[in-house]
């Protein structure tokens, strides 16, 4: 899952997960496999590994 | 001081990822369930061809004249392809008809608008269909300080028979 959020077309943060999503009798568990995130700091985009940074 | 953009990035997460759906897609952001149908209006647009397949193509926007629980929860309007082997729905694009999902709507009031979204289903193995892509995108803005755009787009994939090995045992007499 990929998710933007921008201002003026300008980038604030940008985050993407990957899931494992296993089938339950309810619905289904998804367990995260990966995370990126970047948040825009003063002027700069910075890495962040957990949500939310 | 409360990080909007987290706050906001946390519930697009959610927006596809509701455990109780059968494909983490919540109900109310999809009036094609048995439930959701009839609080909305379908008319048959024609017959195309999507990613090979022969469709119905339909249209559907909310009951007009239902009664007023049913015009709240009604909220979307769009078009649908409809297999028309299958009857399941192959890709459907949505437009906000009358409001923004609850989650989003109870944080940031009505400065919200969606500007839609999209939902593509694929036949991953004989008679089974899950959704294989959504996108959808909305425009925030809280008080004179917070304007965004949000985007969301999700894509499933390596879908997997979930594989099950059991053992009876039985006790001796």
């Amino acid at each position: 899952m990929h998710t933007r959020l921008t201002k003026d077309r300008k980038l604030h943060r940008e985050e993407k997960y990957v899931f494992t999503v296993t089938p339950t009798p309810d619905g289904f568990e998804a367990s995260r496999v990966s995370f990126e995130g970047w948040l825009l700091h003063k002027g700069e985009l910075l890495p962040y590994a957990e949500p939310h940074w | 001081m409360v990080d909007i953009d987290a706050i906001l990035s946390d519930i697009l997460l959610d927006f596809v990822s509701h455990n109780k759906s059968r494909d983490g897609i919540e109900d109310e952001l999809f009036p094609l369930t048995s439930r959701e149908q009839e609080r909305y209006v379908f008319r048959l647009l024609g017959e195309e061809q999507v990613d090979g397949r022969d469709t119905f193509h339909v249209a559907f926007e909310p009951r007009g004249k239902s009664p007023s629980y049913r015009r709240e929860r009604a909220a979307w309007k769009g078009e649908a392809f409809i297999d028309k082997r299958e009857f399941q729905p192959v890709y459907v694009t949505t437009d906000m008809a009358r409001k923004v999902p609850l989650a989003i709507r109870a944080l940031f009031g009505t400065n919200l608008t969606q500007v839609g979204y999209s939902l593509s289903f694929s036949e991953v193995e004989d008679g089974v269909w899950l959704p294989v892509s959504y996108g959808g995108e909305f425009k925030v803005k809280a008080g004179f300080f917070y304007n965004r755009v949000a985007t969301i787009s999700l894509v499933n994939r390596d879908f997997r028979r979930t594989e099950v090995d059991s053992t009876i045992k039985f006790a001796g007499p």
